[in-house]
């Protein structure tokens, strides 16, 4: 194995990297070469400068607002992503509402009276005096179908 | 790994180291915070991709690693800058990254000084040697780990610990040279 000249095995054996008969061989030859232990001195400064800088604390004003974003319960976290941007919300919105007013209207439509006059008892009415009196006097079939007529709706204001 | 309180506790625990491995990527605090907080945001809109086998902190380098790239991508869409190539040799790049000393520093001073130093001298590394650099001899991570946050394999982190190492120490050289040539 060379290691003469071949500073990136320095460096690796300086960061502990090597191992077994690699490192004793590079250790071996470090102290019996001159260059190369003025190399690996070099690097074990350099490495030993960066090491010395000193740490910074997090600051807390970054901690707080990480921790008021992401330390949230699970579910806040699924329910603000399925709940869409107002953008979509307000269209979404006036549609419903629209929807809820054209819903009232038809119902109120439909719970309205039915103003139409009810053809079937008419229509009973004539069938049972087809039937029943083939010459029925006139002022009988009269009083008989204003009787029905009367018994149908009570007292009806149509009196001409 | 689910609840909220995990998360707060990851923040709480492993903040410090990428924050400190943000700002040596980045070179100042503000960029330091941007990265660190879109870091844990990627974090945990992802926690269903995190292996558990692995240290989270390797997951949040890799993670911060890989914004801070796509930022520097970006910046070099509109500037000239290459992720590996080393920076000139000429001395006089090194002139202009390591300004001359005041002799009167207290032992704080120096401290700071020597931690300025340092950070100027990652900066004028190119990204990819920054990384290296920073995660091997100010994080204490191990080549493997190393080569997990950047993506690539162990021998090309051996070759970028070492040229960087080989950079920085240039830059020290000259600073004590410029400390003699401005007692």
């Amino acid at each position: 194995m060379k290691i003469h000249g071949e500073g990136e095995l320095i460096s690796a054996y300086l960061d502990g990297e090597l191992q077994g008969e690699e490192a004793e061989a590079v250790r071996s030859h470090i102290s019996s070469c001159p260059s190369c232990r003025e190399e690996h001195a070099a690097l074990r400064a350099a490495k030993s400068w960066l090491s010395r800088a000193p740490r910074r604390a997090m600051p807390p004003e970054l901690v707080a607002g990480l921790e008021a974003r992401l330390a949230r319960p699970l579910w806040r976290e699924v329910l603000d992503r399925l709940t869409p941007p107002l953008p979509v919300l307000v269209p979404a919105g006036a549609f419903a509402a629209a929807a809820l007013l054209a819903l009232v209207w038809f119902g109120a439509r439909r719970a309205a009276p039915d103003q139409s006059i009810p053809l079937e008892p008419l229509l009973a009415a004539h069938s049972r005096y087809t039937a029943e009196a083939l010459v029925p006097p006139t002022e009988l079939v009269a009083a008989n179908y204003s009787a029905q007529l009367n018994a149908y709706y009570g007292d009806s204001p149509d009196q001409e | 790994m689910g609840g909220s309180g995990d998360f707060s506790e990851l923040i709480r625990r492993c903040g410090e180291k990428a924050y400190n491995f943000a700002f040596r990527l980045s070179g100042n605090e503000q960029d330091a915070r941007d990265l660190v907080s879109a870091a844990f945001v990627k974090a945990w809109e992802h926690l269903g991709s995190y292996d558990s086998d692995k240290p989270f902190e390797s997951w949040l380098y890799k993670i911060l690693h890989n914004i801070y790239l796509d930022e520097v991508r970006l910046f070099a869409h509109s500037h000239t800058v290459s992720l590996d190539a080393p920076p000139p040799r000429e001395e006089t790049s090194w002139d202009e990254l390591l300004p001359g000393q005041d002799p009167e520093l207290d032992s704080g001073l120096l401290r700071k000084e020597e931690d300025e130093m340092a950070q100027k001298a990652l900066n004028s590394l190119p990204p990819h040697y920054r990384a290296a650099v920073a995660l091997c001899d100010m994080e204490g991570l191990s080549y493997e780990a190393i080569s997990e946050v950047m993506s690539c394999p162990v021998g090309t982190v051996r070759s970028r610990v070492h040229q960087g190492r080989e950079l920085v120490r240039r830059a020290f050289a000259q600073l004590q040279k410029t400390k003699v040539r401005h007692p």
